[in-house]
C-alpha cells in the first residue's frame, strides 16, 4: 500500500510537470513520514551531511574548466592541431573530429559542451570537405559522448559518490571503454569514408598550430598526468584545471573578457544549481534507504529472478537502455546506482567495472529519442530537424551498442590498469 | 492595474537574481581560490591549508544552493519531459501555473524545514572542529536560496509572463 502510494505521488508530481528536485523532496518527505519515524527534518540534514564530501568540489571546477575552453579561444585552437596533423589520412577530417572529441572530451566531462565546441568548428568543416550531412551529424553527436567515459567525467564521480566506489578507480578504468569507443568511431569513419583522400601534410601549419596551440594541449596533460601520477587528486586537479583554463583564456590568449567570465561562472553555477539539489535529495533518499536496509532487500529479491552475472548484465543494461530514452544520465545514475550497484555485486561484478558498463550504456542515451540531449542540441546548434537527427545518429548508435557489449562482458577493459 | 503589479514582480526577480549573482561569483572565487592555493602550497612548500578543505566545501555549497535561484530564473531545472505529451491539450493552458505553484509550495516546504534545521543546529552549538565557525552560519544558504527559489516560483504562477521558456538540456550546457 505504502509502495502503490509513492508510486502513484511520483506519477502525479511528474504529469504536473514538477521538478526532479520536488519529485525527489516529495519521495523523501514521504519515506521519512511513513518508515523514517516522521523525522522530516532528516530530509535537509541527511542532504546536508552527504554534500560535505570533498570529492563533490571537483564538479563545478570541472564544468568551469569545460565552459571556459568552450567559450574561450582553448578549443578551436586544439581543433586545429587535429586537423593539422589528420591531413593526409583518408577521411582525415572525420579522424580530426573523433580525436578532438577525445582530447576534448579527457578536460571536460561533459557531452554537450563537447558537441558544441568540437561541433561548431568541425561541421561546417566536414560539409566543405564533401562528408554528408548524416554522417557529420551523426558523428559529432557520437563522438561528443566520449567527453562521459573519458575521465575526468562527472558522471563517473556522481556514481562515485552514490555508490562510495574510489573515484580514482573509476577515472582509470575509463580510459580503456573511452579509448574502444574512440577507435570505434575513428575505424567507422575509415571504413565509410575512405573515399575522401587526404591532402599533403603541411608543415608549416602544424608548427603554427602546435605553437599557437601548445597551452590548450597542456591541458590534458596536466588533469590526467596530474591524477594518474598520484600528484592531485581528481578535486585538486579540477582545481587546477580551472586555474589554468582562466590564465590561458585571460592572460595568454586574451579572448575572454571580465563579462564574458562572469557569464561563464553564472552558467555554470546556473547548472550546479539544476544539479545539486537534486544530488542532495538523492543523496538523503539513499542514505535512508540504506539505513531501512533496502538495497539488501533488493539484492534478495533479484538474486532469485536473475540466472547469474550474465542475466543480470543483460537485464540491467535493457533496464539502462530504456532509463537513458527518458531521463538525463545524471538523474539515472543518482536514482539507480545505489540500487543496482549492490546487486551487481552481489552478482560477482565488480563495483568499479559496473560502474563503466552503466556510464557507456546510459552515454547511449544522448542519442536515443525522445530524451537524448545531443539530438536535441545538435538540432539547436546547426538548425536540422529532430527526425533527421535521429537518422544520422542510428548507425553510431549501432556501434556504440557493440562498444557497450565489450565493455559489459570484458571486465579486464575497465580493470586492466586498476591494482 | 495588472501590469503595474507585474513591473513590480519584474523588478523583485531582477534585484533578486543580482543579489544571488553577487554572492554566488563571491563562493565562487572563494572556492577556487583556496582550493587551488592549498595545492600550490603543498606543492611548493610541502604543505597545504588546513582549513581550505572545509571552506571549499562551504563554499560549494553556497554557491550551488544559490545556483538554485539562477537555474529557477532560467528555467532550467531538471524535469522528465516523457510525460508531457500525456496532458490533454485543454490543459495546458492552466498547467503552468498549477506547476508553478507546486514548485513554489515544494520549494517552501523545504525551506521551512532548512530553516528548522538550522535553528536546531544554533541551538545545539555546533561549530566546525578545524575553522571554529558555528556551522549554523554555514547552514544559512539553505533556507535562503530555497526560500527564494518558492518566492520566484510563486510569482511565476501569479504573472505566467515572467516563466522563464524552460530550456531543452538535462544536466549539461547547450548553449547555442
Amino acid at each position: 500500500m505504502m509502495a502503490l502510494g509513492l508510486i502513484a505521488l511520483v506519477f502525479l508530481l511528474l504529469w504536473l510537470r514538477q521538478y526532479l528536485v520536488i519529485v525527489l523532496a516529495a519521495v523523501a518527505i514521504y519515506l521519512y513520514l511513513t518508515v523514517g519515524g516522521g523525522q522530516v527534518s532528516n530530509v535537509i540534514l541527511d542532504g546536508w551531511d552527504e554534500l560535505q564530501k570533498d570529492v563533490l568540489i571537483a564538479i563545478p571546477l570541472y564544468m568551469l574548466a569545460g565552459q571556459l575552453m568552450a567559450e574561450g579561444a582553448m578549443a578551436r585552437r586544439l581543433v586545429r592541431i587535429m586537423r593539422a596533423l589528420t591531413a593526409p589520412v583518408p577521411a582525415g577530417l572525420a579522424v580530426a573530429t573523433c580525436l578532438s572529441c577525445g582530447v576534448f572530451a579527457a578536460i571536460v566531462g561533459s557531452s554537450s559542451v563537447t558537441l558544441l565546441a568540437v561541433g561548431t568548428i568541425m561541421y561546417p568543416a566536414l560539409l566543405a570537405g564533401g562528408y554528408s550531412k548524416s554522417f557529420s551529424l551523426g558523428l559529432l553527436c557520437a563522438g561528443a559522448t566520449l567527453g562521459i567515459i573519458i575521465p575526468p567525467s562527472i558522471p563517473l564521480i556522481l556514481y562515485g559518490v552514490m555508490t562510495g566506489t574510489s573515484i580514482a578507480d573509476l577515472f582509470l578504468a575509463g580510459v580503456g571503454p573511452g579509448l574502444l569507443l574512440l577507435g570505434l568511431l575513428t575505424a567507422y569513419s575509415l571504413a565509410t569514408q575512405w573515399h575522401l583522400r587526404g591532402k599533403r601534410w603541411d608543415g608549416a601549419e602544424i608548427r603554427v598550430a602546435l605553437r599557437e596551440g601548445v597551452w590548450a594541449l597542456l591541458m590534458p596533460v596536466i588533469i590526467l598526468g596530474g591524477i594518474y601520477s598520484g600528484k592531485f587528486t581528481a578535486t585538486e586537479s579540477a582545481a587546477v584545471a580551472s586555474v589554468y583554463a582562466l590564465f590561458v583564456e585571460l592572460v595568454v590568449y586574451r579572448k575572454l573578457n571580465w563579462r564574458g567570465l562572469k557569464s561563464v561562472v553564472l552558467d555554470t553555477s546556473r547548472l550546479m544549481g539544476g544539479l545539486f539539489p537534486v544530488l542532495m535529495m538523492a543523496l538523503s533518499i539513499n542514505k535512508l534507504l540504506v539505513y531501512q536496509q533496502v538495497p539488501q532487500m533488493v539484492v534478495g529479491q533479484l538474486e532469485s529472478f536473475i540466472a547469474g552475472p550474465v542475466g543480470f548484465v543483460l537485464v540491467s543494461n535493457a533496464l539502462l537502455l530504456v532509463v537513458g530514452c527518458l531521463m538525463d544520465i545524471g538523474s539515472a545514475i543518482l536514482l539507480l546506482a545505489p540500487i543496482l550497484q549492490p546487486v551487481a555485486e552481489s552478482q560477482g561484478l565488480h563495483p568499479v567495472h559496473f560502474g563503466i558498463m552503466m556510464t557507456v550504456n546510459l552515454e547511449i542515451g544522448y542519442l536515443t529519442p525522445p530524451m537524448g540531449l545531443n539530438l536535441i542540441v545538435a538540432m539547436t546548434a546547426f538548425r536540422e530537424s529532430f527526425g533527421f537527427i535521429c537518422r544520422a545518429v542510428l548507425p553510431f548508435i549501432l556501434l556504440m551498442m557493440v562498444g557497450l557489449i565489450v565493455v559489459a562482458f570484458w571486465p579486464g577493459l575497465s580493470l586492466f590498469m586498476i591494482g | 492595474m495588472k501590469i503595474a503589479a507585474s513591473t513590480w514582480a519584474r523588478t523583485c526577480l531582477q534585484k533578486l537574481l543580482v543579489l544571488e549573482s553577487t554572492m554566488l561569483l563571491a563562493a565562487f572565487a572563494v572556492l577556487i581560490l583556496v582550493t587551488f592555493a592549498d595545492v600550490a602550497l603543498r606543492t611548493i612548500t610541502g604543505s597545504g591549508l588546513l582549513w581550505s578543505r572545509d571552506v571549499g566545501i562551504y563554499a560549494n555549497i553556497w554557491l550551488s544552493m544559490l545556483g538554485i535561484g539562477i537555474a529557477s530564473s532560467q528555467g532550467s531545472h531538471l524535469r522528465p519531459r516523457f510525460m508531457d505529451s500525456w496532458v490533454r491539450a485543454g490543459w495546458q493552458a492552466w498547467l503552468p501555473r498549477v506547476q508553478e505553484l507546486l514548485a513554489a509550495a515544494g520549494f517552501l516546504v523545504l525551506a521551512v524545514i532548512a530553516a528548522q534545521v538550522v535553528a536546531d543546529t544554533r541551538e545545539l552549538g555546533d561549530s566546525n572542529s578545524v575553522l571554529r565557525w558555528p556551522i549554523w552560519i554555514c547552514q544559512l544558504c539553505m533556507p535562503l536560496a530555497l526560500g527564494f527559489a518558492a518566492f520566484k516560483h510563486s510569482l511565476f504562477a501569479l504573472y505566467p509572463t515572467l516563466r522563464p521558456e524552460e530550456r531543452d538540456e538535462t544536466s549539461e550546457a547547450p548553449r547555442a
